[in-house]
């Protein structure tokens, strides 16, 4: 295990090593990163302790290895390994719109200024801690992801995003997506890992959604339980924007989040519904803050957890509203259900409210399975494993029917019936 | 043929406030077989819905003495879900909701629960099954979609019990009072349902408070329990005479020496009929 500060005396000019084909911006931005991160720490988090994670563990940089044939016929236009782009399949009638998904490689070169321009605002943030510096430093893979003004895109975007661990390799991942003036979309990202060497992983998304446009941004998340990572998830939204994100968070090893909104233009909408499963000995602690700088602007925050085995499950769900945002309007619920007595669960919603004409609430609720329900379907003869299945399921119903795609909803469903069943 | 017998049995409840343990059912007898259909009466109180929800297994009810036997086989020791899969089902007298489950894909996971992991019902079998019980308790499809129980009536619960009843075909059936809730047409419907159960491959037990009930559902025997046991068994005439005559004056010829809940009101009954 190497800490960040001496990760980055180890290992002085991998910001160049690991994205050698960077124009001279970013190759000079990545630098200075790296030396601004040696005096910053690693954000801290209410009830998650991650210090002992190996996060910042370097490893060289091996070759490229072979690509399974079978990664080209996934069904998502999308595909990626690792730092490889597999696929990226795009209607002709979306390029003509103008309409970008391209790698971050492609994305330096054939968008060159355009891509600067967001880069830039994804870390500009004057006080960088730690884990924004290493991203801004190393980011070694990603994709660029941008809808143009008014564009509407007609069926969902779907994207596969594997980290390679079928040998030891960093996977840090930046995806970009930038929604113009009163564009429409829909994104739905999967994001697992491909062999079983222990690795480390982060991955960052900004989104970027203009005036009037709108984005249903869908993820699920299945690392490996070898990969430690931290996923940082922030959109930013301008007048009457409208963001609906959706974390299924199933990975199996130790895992920090931090999901945020921040609502800069009036009437601005986010709701971020967080679903997560525990189990193993794994810990997974998720920070979801939706922050309304504007007026009338609404934040609604969901998150739905089952712990299982010995595992631990945080969740801080932060509702800010800052002064001035009047009429802003801050909602939170955050649920767990344990399955075993060996568990711990954490659901802490903080309330930070800076200004009075607003409403803002929250509901909590920590608890086991109902014995009555329980009682009810094995008196119909389902095994106690088939019955808590089910309970879990209809726990999770609120939030997994809404999820709008269906290979998603249905992949989440079939994992959570086997962690219970392997249970 | 099959035989569900329960032999001497006490059962014991936890005061959750007081832990003091009350015992409920005071040596209880009883001979079901498959091919018959036996109903059970008795004042509020008694321990009717006690008898089957220990029958069923339910872990707030405690066996201190006595056996339950199918086909010879003691069952205390099986959980509640072998239980189930060994043939007994329980139409409970407050059927639970559940949010997030539909009625449609608990009703497969029960039946599936019956069948080798290997070979579950098919769906297209399944949903022609769930279509005519639909229809023949005059259910709305919707019913099979929404979530189990939740929002439902108490008519409708009843009457959705009855479905799962006819999805899953037990072999013995405990009704504890099917016919509570439900208007004079619903009660028709529930009763036609249990009936197109009738078969010698199939043995109900149904607890109610009114004679009404067997009037559509012939029971064969009729047990009255009071204070915990069966003090006597009849058969359908003895329900007509209880309807009449109320508990007060079985109790008082049998010497039975108990308290009902509405002495007063029996004692005024009484008065009238003499
Ligand atoms: N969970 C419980 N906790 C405490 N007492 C209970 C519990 N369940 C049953 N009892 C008591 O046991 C006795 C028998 O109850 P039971 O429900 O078996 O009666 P019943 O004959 O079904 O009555 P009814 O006709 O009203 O349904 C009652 O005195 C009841 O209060
Ligand atoms: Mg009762």
């Amino acid at each position: 295990m190497t800490t960040l500060a001496q990760s980055i005396e180890m290992h002085t000019d991998w910001p160049a090593r690991l994205l050698p084909q960077a124009p001279k911006w970013l190759a000079e931005f990545r630098a200075d990163s790296w030396q601004q991160a040696l005096n910053q720490q690693p954000p801290r988090f209410p009830k998650i302790d991650y210090r002992d994670w190996p996060l910042f563990d370097l490893k060289a940089i091996p070759p490229h290895i072979d690509v399974p044939g079978n990664l080209v016929r996934k069904a998502q236009a999308v595909v990626t390994l690792g730092r490889k782009t597999i696929k990226i399949d795009l209607p002709a009638d979306l390029i003509a719109q103008g309409v970008v998904v391209c790698d971050l490689e492609e994305a330096m070169t054939t968008r060159a200024a355009l891509f600067e321009k967001y880069f830039r605002k994804c870390f500009s943030n004057k006080a960088q801690d730690g884990l924004a510096l290493w991203q801004a430093a190393l980011v070694n893979s990603g994709l660029f992801i941008y809808i143009p003004k008014n564009v509407h895109l007609s069926s969902a975007l779907k994207i596969l995003q594997l980290q390679d661990s079928r040998q030891e390799e960093n996977f840090i991942n930046l995806m970009i997506i930038v929604l113009e003036t009163g564009a429409q979309a829909e994104i739905s990202q999967e994001v697992s890992t491909l062999g079983d060497c222990a690795n480390a992983a982060d991955l960052r998304t900004v989104i970027f959604a203009d005036a009037d446009s709108t984005l249903t941004y869908t993820v699920l998340d299945t690392l490996s339980a070898k990969t430690s990572a931290h996923i940082y998830r922030k959109s930013q939204l301008d007048q009457d924007a409208r963001v609906q994100s959706t974390f299924v968070e199933m990975n199996q090893g130790n895992v920090v989040s931090e999901f945020y909104s921040d609502l800069l233009g009036s009437g601005s909408n986010a709701e971020t519904k967080v679903v997560a499963i525990t189990a193993g000995k794994q810990t997974q602690g998720i920070n979801t803050k939706i922050t309304n700088y504007a007026r009338h602007s609404v934040g609604n925050i969901v998150q739905h957890g089952v712990l299982l085995d010995e595992s631990k499950l945080v969740f801080n769900g932060i509702g800010r509203i800052i002064k001035g945002a009047h009429a802003a309007y801050s909602q939170q619920e955050n649920r767990l259900l344990m399955l075993s007595e060996f568990v711990q669960g954490d659901a802490n919603p903080i309330l930070l409210i800076d200004e009075n004409d607003v409403i803002a609430g929250h509901a909590a609720s920590i608890g086991q399975v109902d014995r009555q329900q329980l009682y009810y379907l094995l008196s119909r003869g389902l095994t106690k494993s088939k019955a808590q299945s089910l309970l879990v399921k209809g726990f999770l119903a609120e939030s997994l029917s809404e999820i709008s795609d269906k290979a998603i909803a249905d992949y989440a469903i079939f994992l959570i019936e086997r962690s219970l069943f392997n249970g | 043929m099959d035989k569900l017998e329960i032999k001497n049995l006490h059962v014991c409840i936890e005061n959750e406030e007081t832990k003091q343990r009350d015992e409920i059912l005071k040596g209880v007898n009883l001979l079901l077989r498959t091919g018959e259909t036996h109903a059970i009466m008795g004042p509020n109180g008694t321990g009717k819905s006690t008898l089957s929800e220990t029958i069923m297994g339910n872990p707030k009810y405690q066996v201190t003495e006595g056996e339950i036997l199918l086909n010879g086989h003691n069952i205390l020791q099986d959980s509640v879900d072998q239980r189930a899969r060994l043939g007994l089902f329980l139409a409970m007298q407050y059927p639970v909701e559940i949010k997030g489950i539909t009625n449609a894909e608990f009703m497969r996971a029960a039946i599936n629960a019956r069948r080798p992991e290997k070979s579950p019902m098919s769906i297209r079998e399944f949903l022609s099954d769930l279509d005519q019980n639909l229809a023949l308790l005059n259910m709305p499809e919707s019913m099979a979609d929404r979530y189990l129980n939740e929002g439902f009536s108490g008519g409708e619960k009843k009457r959705n019990e009855i479905l799962q009843l006819m999805m899953i075909r037990p072999k013995f059936a405990i009704l504890d009072e099917i016919d509570s809730g439900l208007d004079i047409d619903a009660l028709k419907v529930v009763a036609k349902g249990v009936n197109t159960m009738a078969s010698p491959d199939f043995g109900t037990l149904m607890i109610t408070h009114y004679q009404r009930l067997l009037n559509y559902i012939h029971p064969d025997q009729v047990h009255v329990m009071m204070d915990g046991r069966i003090v006597k068994t009849g058969d359908a005439s003895l329900a007509e005479k209880l309807e009449a005559e109320g508990y007060a004056g079985l109790r008082d010829e049998l010497g039975i020496q108990v308290d009902l809940v509405d002495d007063d009101q029996i004692a005024n009954q009484g008065g009238q009929a003499s």
